[in-house]
């Protein structure tokens, strides 16, 4: 039997990250993973013949680059490769690009609608005013203004005055943002279909809404939040696939002396009292530290693993309750050719860089989700395509390409029961004909084929649900609501145990926040009692 | 065949194998001259003799139709009926709260037809203005080129090569003349606060102009300028401009930055006794209220040395911040731009600017008094005359 | 061309209209209310439908009236309490049987026991706290929104004691509010019970008049929000026909009158007129003019802000604002005129009745999943009142009159309302054979139809969704949600500014009150 400070349940990209802070900070630090290999959603699989399927996550930008500094993640191998542009496809044959550079963008939007391409400046400057308002709240423990706690106050103080300080029509822009839906926002700005279904994915991403839904507006924030290298709104693939985030993660906490057990399944958390003092193993080992740190989905920690009688009735129920729904599909294509997208033209060819979605239109996105509302996977998906290869050369052989898709709207059960093989396939030929629609001979070119429904997330990644952000985003599970009320920051109703996945602020994504603010409280909690 | 980022204006062709340092800038998605050869040299053409800037990326909006006085009254702090046909005149326009999207230049051609010429794209702000009105409001910018001829020599340039109204072309004045079969619009207008004017073609008209005028040039020919020099003339003349001394209300990210007329010394064009227009209730408002934080000045400093970017202090308090600074050829005094807070914009007060420079490779730093004046620096009796 | 004065012209005689002229006029004002229609009372007062025959024209049912309008306007003294009784409803379900919902839980419970033991447990706790929680947020919805200029202290201070006025209830309470008020009606109740019949009622109150489903996030708000106008502390919704209570609009007509409020009927404003950014009156359909330096409009932000006063007045960007507003209806209207009695279950109940078709949750979400394409609805949810139960003065001796809430019905050119009247028919002879032989007359009316018949754009009944997104300090746009306009001396005192619809008085007595705060500080000389 060891003795560790801290057991980090779960190597995912944010468990690595609260591992690595308090390695670094002189922790003996235990990380333990149940499947073979690290990473979590955040995880790169190398296939036959030298691709390399990234296999959930797969674009970059939210990732915090203060954590990429001060865990100098690049030493570990870290790569962040800016991609050019986007490209939204229609039904009809049309395209619209957006591009890293402004000019071109307001041209190729002014080609839709002139109008939009004005539209777009002012949409681009509110949107960003109201990013510069959030962005410091990521990297900071949500105050909760329902305990009345005295930490809380300066913060909340603080909060209000950045806040004022925006100016009163910033403030009703963000009453707005962030209880409209994204149809009803983008609707204010813009008339052009192609232009108000290209960003009315990414609000839907991962959420089991639809763009009629009000408060899906906000996550537009997400689209221009992120940045490569200081620009912001820019978006990047980590290179060699998202594993990479994981293993240079991996690499900084080694460095700093803690330790990664991988098939190491955690079957039960062992408590004393209330406090909690370590896990079991389905080996029957167990291990003991000062802290044990969860970065688990909440129903994975306080329902499955945590022994029932020990959590006061009211968060049990909360946690029952916490939604947590799954939505989205994968699907991991090898090709030996690239695809040709008929709608791109020859002369542009960044766009086909960038990630490429299938969304003509909002209605088409809402038809989408009334499939999922009732129990199938979307007859026509919103796809989000990205084939990294083509910048890349690190996953894919010479001359062939790998293909990720990102599918919106898969649900966790379907109608007519749970998935099978058969069912799973279907809903694959679903997306490949989807594909072959826009780039015809596509299929031809496919060598190996990875389909992921939210079953599939469940069982590999143990994604409660299939849901890749660890609980929909919508404003009753956010900010000192995420993932329930009271216990926003990080912390259980049991001591010693801590929260550190996308389920707590500021939410999922492959950002690390979450993983950062953990660490934050747990070292702050250790110097409390070393000076106490 | 990739289209290129930065578009071309229809005297490019002509300018390109002029410009010898290919120094290419944008401005509005089109390559723009940042210098031919020399900027002293451009700017002393600009005050001796005649030169010319590729004005063609400007945003050219044509207005036509019964309620075109009514839309552009409705946009305007200044009253249009104050323009009568034949002549132009420079306005800003404000949004609803009374901050200035723009300024810019309004041409009357007759009653009912207009043009405004600005930096920015405004064509939806203008439509949603309109609305309800019997007024038709195209951006005509791609079909229309223009060349702004500034300098003492331009009146005779232009006469010399047939457009012979510019003889008796008053200031702001308008004239719809023709060079054989070439129509062109002259305006007696400019950037750089001297004689000069600006003439419009059709697009395709361009390089024939151009080979006009070049063809009626005395000996010392046009000197083509990029945009170092007119920057300098313009900030002797005290001209503000979009993005330096003032953001568009409508994209400004922070909006503390947003500026109202009153602050950029403006006053002189809000016309409160025409009937309402963007911002009325609100630039009312301002103006009964406790008058503007901040003012726009000019400042006069010792030295060589240009107060870019510079932070201004009144003892240790920072009461405001330069918005364009140079060195003045024709003052020969280093003159900037600043917006500074009201009790410290009198004439006369002396402030500090923290000076940054570079010695060499050092980064140097001198702390200048920089003494509060009015910001048109220059006054050319000829840029009326 | 006539032409008078007065000290403030009120454009439309709807209940918020007359409580804002009688709450002028008590203050001394000389005011003059128009109406377009030969009677005022806009969407509250009845029609008739059929010789003999009366219904309540939009509102059938009534939320407790704004109880500082009662005393301000003495209403009491003409017959309008700001209490009344609680409605019972009864649910009625595909397979014959029902639900009835009581306003005493208990009795609810009981009847729920059939369905679910755990359910009938369950909701007693349940029905207070939704109870608790619009008591909570009705003080937010009587007050006027402050303005987020923090330049100006007072909107500070009125912010505070917005947040105190709820936190004063206690953490828990607070708690449980910030997490429930954004969900879903559906998420809220799938968590806590099982029985469909009670979700799908809740769920129907909960969306009736929005543009919503009750998969929709942000619909507890609107649940909350209808419960909050109708359950004032110790008072009771009831449907718009009251037995002995008095018609609100019969009694602010009464009220209006005693307090020298001067009614023109057939009155159709045709502008307001404006000078120089200030009011200066209005101009009629005939010509007239009538000068005034306050006119206050009962009228809808859209239509005040882009017919009623010309665009010249009015800087673009607030137009653009007033034109994003979100008014679509999604509500239709089918009224009957009844032979007999339709053989509907009618439990005992000390108040009036009310029945609902909306067995489920999923049941009005596939609703909803058609209006919000703007497609006819083939099994739309029902809210049915029988207003001659109560009073039975609305339809001659042992006849009837029947008032139906349809949701959902498009806003659409397309829209066939007859086709939705006959669809409705048919849905409540399922549940009461022979109904349909004892129809007389049936008027049926989509959003279209509304917005025709009461001059309300988008045909929405609260004048713009109610929405999160359109409410408060955004509402109806904002930095204007404070009942005036950007024209001097105008003022807005409809549905669609803060706290939105229903027969409350609320909006009128709020922008009465912001008309007589400018006179006294002297903003506008009259």
């Amino acid at each position: 039997m060891s003795r560790y400070d801290a057991i980090i349940a779960g190597a995912g990209h944010n468990g690595l990250v609260t591992a690595a802070y308090l390695a670094r900070a002189g922790l003996k630090v235990l990380v333990l993973e149940r499947r073979s290999q690290i990473g979590g959603a955040a995880y790169s699989d190398e296939r036959e013949g030298g691709y390399t399927f990234t296999s959930c996550s797969y674009v970059c930008s939210l990732f915090r680059p203060e954590i990429i500094r001060d865990l100098q993640l690049a030493k570990h191998g870290l790569q962040i490769l800016p991609f050019e542009g986007a490209v939204n496809l229609g039904n009809n044959g049309d395209y619209l690009g957006t591009f890293s550079d402004h000019d071109r963008t307001r041209r190729e939007i002014a080609r839709h609608s002139p109008r939009d391409a004005e539209a777009y400046d002012i949409f681009a400057a509110d949107i960003l005013r109201q990013c510069r308002f959030i962005r410091p709240m990521l990297l900071e423990s949500p105050p909760d203004p329902t305990i009345g706690r005295l930490r809380d106050i300066p913060d909340l103080a603080r909060l209000g005055k950045r806040f004022a300080g925006m100016g009163e029509d910033a403030m009703y822009d963000t009453l707005r943002l962030w209880t409209a839906s994204v149809a009803a926002y983008l609707d204010r700005y813009f008339e052009s279909d192609l232009l108000k279904g290209a960003l009315a994915g990414t609000a839907i991403t991962g959420t089991a809404l639809g763009p009629y839904s009000p408060g899906t507006a906000y996550v537009l924030l997400h689209h221009f939040m992120g940045d490569v290298d200081g620009n912001i709104g820019a978006w990047g693939y980590a290179r060699g696939g998202m594993g990479s985030i994981s293993a240079a993660l991996a690499g900084a906490v080694r460095e700093h002396g803690g330790e990664i057990r991988t098939d190491a399944e955690i079957v039960e958390f062992l408590t004393s009292g209330d406090d909690v003092t370590g896990v079991a193993l389905a080996s029957g080992e167990e291990i003991h530290a000062r802290s044990v740190i969860s970065s688990l989905d909440p129903k994975r920690t306080w329902l499955k693993l945590m022994p029932k009688d020990k959590l006061p009735q009211r968060f049990r129920q909360d946690i029952e309750h916490y939604r947590i729904r799954g939505s989205s599909g994968k699907v991991n294509i090898a090709l030996d050719r690239a695809p040709n997208f008929e709608a791109i033209p020859n002369d542009l060819p960044e766009l086909n860089q960038g990630t490429i979605t299938i969304s003509p239109n909002m209605e088409y996105l809402e038809h989408a989700y009334d499939d999922w509302k009732s129990g199938t996977w979307s007859r026509k998906p919103w796809l989000d395509i990205s084939i990294p290869s083509l910048i890349d050369p690190t996953v894919a052989p010479e001359d062939g390409h790998m293909m990720t898709v990102f599918v919106q709207y898969v649900p966790p059960k379907l109608a007519d029961g749970e998935w099978t093989p058969e069912k799973r396939d279907a809903f694959g030929e679903t997306v490949l004909s989807g594909i072959e629609d826009h780039a015809p001979g596509f299929r031809d070119s496919i060598v190996d084929l990875e389909v992921r429904t939210p079953h599939e997330l469940e069982q590999e990644v143990g994604l409660t649900e299939g849901n890749i952000f660890h609980g929909e985003l919508t404003l009753d599970q956010l900010f000192f609501n995420r993932p329930v009320p009271g216990y926003a920051q990080y912390r259980g109703p049991l001591g010693g145990l801590y929260m550190c996945g996308s389920s707590t602020h500021p939410g999922g994504g492959v950002m690390g926040a979450p993983g950062y603010n953990a660490a934050q409280e747990i070292l702050s909690d250790l110097r409390k009692k070393v000076a106490a | 065949m990739i289209e290129p980022i930065l578009q071309k204006t229809p005297f490019h062709e002509i300018l390109a194998p002029r410009n010898h340092t290919e120094e290419w800038e944008r401005w509005q998605g089109y390559a723009t001259a940042t210098r031919f050869y020399n900027e002293g040299q451009e700017y002393a053409a600009i005050r001796n003799s005649v030169t010319a800037y590729d004005i063609t990326p400007m945003l050219k909006y044509r207005i036509e139709g019964p309620d075109a006085a009514r839309f552009i009254n409705r946009l305007i702090t200044r009253d249009i009926e104050r323009c009568r046909p034949g002549r132009c005149f420079y306005t800003p326009w404000c949004n609803g709260a009374g901050h200035i999207i723009e300024d810019g230049t309004v041409f009357r051609f007759s009653e009912n037809e207009f043009q405004i010429n600005c930096a920015e794209h405004n064509l939806t702000w203008f439509l949603g203005t309109a609305e309800g009105l019997d007024v038709r409001i195209d951006d005509v910018t791609d079909r229309i080129a223009a060349l702004s001829l500034q300098g003492p020599l331009s009146r005779d340039l232009l006469i010399r090569a047939g457009i012979t109204e510019a003889r008796d072309l008053r200031y702001f004045g308008l004239v719809q003349s023709q060079l054989q079969d070439m129509p062109v619009t002259v305006t007696r207008t400019g950037f750089t606060g001297d004689l000069g004017y600006e003439v419009w073609v059709r697009s395709e008209d361009a390089v024939a102009l151009w080979e006009r005028l070049e063809a009626a040039a005395d000996s010392r020919g046009i000197t083509p300028i990029g945009s170092i020099a007119l920057n300098i003339a313009r900030i002797e003349a005290g001209h503000i401009q979009v993005h330096s001394e003032y953001p568009d209300a409508r994209t400004t990210v922070d909006l503390s930055e947003k500026r109202s007329p009153f602050e950029l010394g403006l006053s002189w064009a809000i016309d409160f006794r025409k009937d309402h227009f963007n911002g009325r209730r609100a630039l009312l408002a301002q103006k009964e209220g406790v008058g503007p934080r901040l003012r726009l000045v000019g400042l006069e400093l010792p030295g060589r040395r240009p107060a870019v970017d510079s932070v201004l202090y009144s003892g240790k308090r920072v009461v405001g911040e330069t918005t364009a600074a140079i060195w003045s050829p024709l003052l020969k005094k280093s003159i900037a731009l600043a917006l500074v807070e009201a009790p410290w914009a009198t004439h006369g007060t002396k402030l500090q600017a923290e000076v940054h420079f570079r010695r060499e490779l050092r980064l140097q730093r001198s702390d200048e008094v920089a003494r509060v004046i009015p910001h048109r620096f220059i006054d050319l009796p000829r840029r009326q005359a | 061309m006539t032409n008078s004065k007065r000290d403030a012209v009120v454009i439309g005689g709807g209940h918020n209209g007359l409580v804002a002229a009688t709450r002028m006029a008590r203050s001394g004002m000389h005011v003059v209310v128009l109406e377009a229609n030969e009677q005022a009372g806009g969407a509250a007062r009845g029609y008739e439908i059929h010789p003999g025959f009366h219904l309540p024209a939009l509102a059938h049912m009534l939320p407790a009236f704004d109880r500082r309008a009662v005393r301000e306007l003495k209403l009491g003294r003409y017959g309008l309490k700001s209490d009344i009784n609680e409605a019972t409803t009864v649910s009625l379900l595909p397979d014959g049987g029902n639900l009835t919902l009581h306003p005493d839980a208990d009795k609810t419970a009981a009847g729920l026991r059939a369905h679910s033991a755990s359910d009938a447990e369950a909701w007693p706790a349940f029905q207070q706290q939704l109870r608790a929680h619009a008591d909570a947020l009705r003080p937010l919805l009587a007050s006027e929104a402050p303005r987020l200029d923090f330049s100006d202290r007072r909107n500070l201070f009125a912010l505070g004691r917005l947040g105190w006025s709820i936190r004063r209830r206690g953490r828990q309470q607070m708690r449980d509010l910030l997490q429930v008020i954004t969900m879903s009606v559906a998420d809220l109740l799938e968590d806590r019970f099982e029985t469909d019949a009670i979700m799908g009622a809740l769920a129907l109150d909960a969306v009736l008049g929005t543009d919503h489903g009750p998969r929709s996030p942000h619909t507890v708000f609107t649940l909350l929000h209808r419960l909050a106008g109708q359950l004032a502390p110790g008072s009771r919704p009831a449907p718009a026909t009251g037995g002995t209570r008095r018609q609100p609009v019969e009694a602010l007509l009464e009220a209006a009158a005693a307090a020298g409020v001067e009614i023109r009927t057939g009155a159709a404003v045709k502008s307001i007129r404006v000078e120089a950014g200030a009011t200066r009156g209005v101009e009629l359909a005939d010509g007239s003019t009538i000068d005034s330096p306050v006119v206050v409009s009962n009228a809808d932000p859209v239509t005040t802000c882009t017919e009623l006063v010309d665009a010249d007045h009015l800087d673009a960007d607030f137009r653009r604002e007033v034109r994003a507003i979100r008014n679509k209806g999604t509500t239709g209207k089918v009224g009957f005129a009844l032979d007999r009695l339709p053989d509907l279950p009618q439990p005992a109940s000390g108040g009036p009745l009310r029945w609902v078709i909306a067995p489920s949750i999923g049941y009005v979400e596939r609703a909803f999943d058609h209006v919000k394409y703007g497609e006819a609805v083939p099994e739309p949810a029902l809210e049915i009142t029988i207003p001659s139960l109560d009073d039975p003065d609305r339809a001659p001796s042992g006849q009837h009159v029947m008032s139906v809430n349809v949701a959902y019905a498009p806003y659409s050119d397309s829209f066939d309302a007859d086709e939705m009247g006959k669809t409705v028919t048919a849905m409540i002879e399922r549940h009461a054979p022979g109904f349909a032989q004892t129809v007389l007359k049936r008027e049926a009316w989509g959003p279209r139809e509304i917005e025709a018949r009461f001059g309300m754009r988008g045909g929405h009944w609260h004048h713009g969704d109610i929405a999160l997104d359109q409410f408060f300090m955004v509402r109806p746009v904002p930095g204007f949600a404070q009942y005036r306009a950007p024209v001097e001396g105008l003022y807005l005192c409809g549905a669609g500014t803060h706290p939105g619809g229903g027969v409350t008085g609320t909006n009128g007595i709020n922008a009465a009150r912001a008309v007589l705060r400018d006179r006294r500080n002297g903003r506008r000389a009259a």
